[in-house]
């Protein structure tokens, strides 16, 4: 989908099978390297797109001050995901509590879903394009701060309800 | 998503770089942060952005998770029994929530995370 080999096998590795071995490494990458292959005949015979799912601009030497800035996003994009962590498992016990059959707990998530696309339309979905305009810049700051809310909110009780859901993509 | 908005966020007020870019940098932030792992370096990010400031949050967002156990099978056999009380996955097998694995327990039990 993404059209990222490279990624796509230190993703594997390090997320599924857990080791970095050369028994771990080899048949990934052979299999993403099959994967790009085929990818590549396919998108010059028209059948998929050719272009990033998610392209940006090239842009000039980035100055050191944005070295200095980059600090501050990994501390505040690091607390972030511990927040989106704490959710999560926070929402788990939160319906674990609940004094209703687990078989409900779905149906609860996708109400708090849909609540919050109302609020923010946006948030739902796979999200392709919604991060397609976040990276070209063109979502205004109340937007992105309502989306950073609203999505954070039915995501964690989404996946806390037991819902099938991610976070590469989706988030 | 949530990254790309954060690093938006927090293109408005800092300098230097196009919120684009921001975005970017906050996406891979983020992912790296839940995933605890430096792996979101795509092709297109490596060819166009690879710069320093990408490098220094794909560092410093994971270091921030330390304090979040990681679930590893190692893990597995040690991990203590359930606390009093505690319900869900005992928090010594829980994994981030970037993190997709499903490992048997020795016990036969099975640990899943999604991402």
């Amino acid at each position: 989908v993404f059209g990222t080999p490279v990624a796509a096998v230190l993703l594997a590795v390090e997320l599924l099978l857990f080791e970095w071995r050369p028994r771990s490494m080899i048949p990934v990458a052979v299999a993403a390297c099959a994967a790009e292959a085929v990818r590549e005949a396919l998108s010059h015979a028209g059948l998929l797109r050719a272009a990033p799912l998610f392209p940006m601009a090239s842009h000039a030497s980035l100055p050191f001050s944005v070295t200095l800035g980059a600090v501050l996003v990994g501390i505040a994009s690091g607390a972030l995901a511990w927040v989106m962590t704490r959710c999560v498992y926070g929402a788990e016990d939160l319906f674990g509590r609940l004094p209703l059959h687990w078989s409900w707990w779905p149906a609860i998530g996708g109400l708090v879903v849909g609540v919050g696309g109302l609020i923010e339309p946006r948030a739902l979905g796979v999200g392709y394009s919604t991060i397609g305009a976040e990276l070209a810049g063109r979502l205004a700051l109340g937007t992105l701060v309502g989306m950073l809310i609203v999505k954070l909110v039915i995501w964690s009780v989404a996946l806390g309800s037991n819902t099938s859901g991610g976070i590469l993509a989706p988030s | 998503m949530l990254g790309a908005a954060l690093g938006g966020i927090l293109g408005s007020v800092l300098p230097g770089a196009s919120d684009g870019t921001w975005a970017l940098l906050g996406m891979a932030g983020a992912l790296a942060g839940v995933t605890r792992c430096l792996l979101m370096l795509s092709p297109n990010a490596v060819a166009r952005y690879l710069h320093l400031a990408l490098l220094v949050v794909l560092f410093v967002a994971p270091i921030t998770q330390s304090d979040i156990p990681r679930w590893t099978p190692e893990l597995a056999p040690s991990d203590p029994a359930r606390a009093p009380g505690e319900r869900g996955v005992p928090r010594a097998r829980r994994c981030s929530a970037g993190t997709s694995r499903t490992a048997r327990h020795p016990l036969g039990r099975e640990t899943t995370c999604r991402w």
